[in-house]
């Protein structure tokens, strides 16, 4: 079945990034196109140093560079994993609930937090506390 | 005669049949007599006691020739009952034909996309999946269509260009070393 085949290598994809991030030796991390471009901290500014660090078991430097993710996380992963599997055995039936009004003002929240890191005042925010 | 018939078993949208296929199901158990039914043409799923045609149908007819096998017993009826190249999951998906079913909102995608992908797409995706459900609720069908395909649109093109980008990275990182 092409699905589950996509599942597998979409799954092993993820596998090695993984070990990578955990494992590479990197003399810095990738930067971001975005904030090496505009200067701007995105929603997401953050993330890639937040999971390293989570992988390497280190919590506070992890909150200290995208709090609003890592908080997120446990509920991005139910809803990710829900919908995945919905996708990879098709069962519309599993799919996450869309989220009612509380996801709409999650959304936002998200939103939010991208313009606020890039205020004055809000440097706290950004990855490493400004 | 060539109508395609679909009916939905254990939560699933099964199909499509051909009318008899649907008869000798409805004949061997498989189809109970409150499932619902719909092809191309009706507006919405109906239970099979509703539906014109099958409703007048007996039930089973014993004198004459016998009941065609259950499919389940009939390696050629397994590919005739092959499930058809549109998933049920892809109908739900706002596919083609079909009764009509509210578009998904897109809005864990979006929020996902916004904080992994790192581009400001993924933000244009929530303001778009936050509609959806609101115009779902007043009756808006197409503009919740539309809200929805542009949620999906941005979704998609915040997570193909963190992919590209990526890729571009390790390749020049690959081309320094």
């Amino acid at each position: 079945m092409a699905v589950r085949k996509w599942l597998v290598i979409g799954l092993a994809l993820g596998a090695a990034g993984m070990v990578i991030l955990v494992r590479g030796n990197f003399r810095g991390l990738p930067p971001c196109p975005l904030h090496s471009t505009t200067g701007l901290y995105c929603p997401g500014c953050g993330v890639t140093r937040a999971s390293r660090a989570l992988m390497h078991g280190d919590l506070g430097t992890a909150l200290q560079m995208n709090a609003v993710a890592i908080l997120l996380m446990p509920l991005m992963a139910f809803v990710m994993i829900r919908e995945i599997a919905a996708w990879g055995w098709q069962r519309p039936e599993w799919r996450p609930g869309t989220g009612g009004r509380w996801g709409i003002r999650l959304g936002f929240a998200v939103i939010l937090y991208g313009i606020l890191r890039n205020l004055p005042g809000f440097e706290f925010l950004r990855p490493g506390g400004g | 005669m060539s109508e395609e018939w679909y009916y939905a078993s254990g939560g699933a949208q099964q199909g499509p049949v051909t009318i008899d296929d649907l008869k000798a199901r409805h004949a061997a158990g498989q189809i109970q007599a409150d499932a619902l039914i719909w092809k191309e043409g009706m507006d919405n799923w109906k239970p099979w006691n509703q539906v014109a045609e099958l409703a007048s149908a007996p039930e089973i007819v014993t004198e004459g020739a016998p009941v065609s096998p259950a499919p389940t017993a009939d390696p050629v009826g397994d590919q005739i009952y092959a499930p058809p190249a549109t998933t049920p999951y892809a109908g739900t998906l706002g596919g083609a034909g079909g009764p009509t079913v509210n578009p998904p909102n897109y809005l864990w995608q979006s929020i996902a996309c916004t904080l992994l992908c790192c581009l400001p797409f993924g933000i244009v995706g929530i303001v778009y999946a936050a509609k959806v459900d609101g115009l779902s609720a007043t009756g808006k069908a197409a503009a919740a269509l539309e809200a929805s395909n542009k949620a999906k649109f941005w979704c998609g093109l915040s997570f193909g260009t963190s992919i590209v980008c990526t890729i571009l990275y390790l390749i020049l990182m690959v081309a320094v070393a």
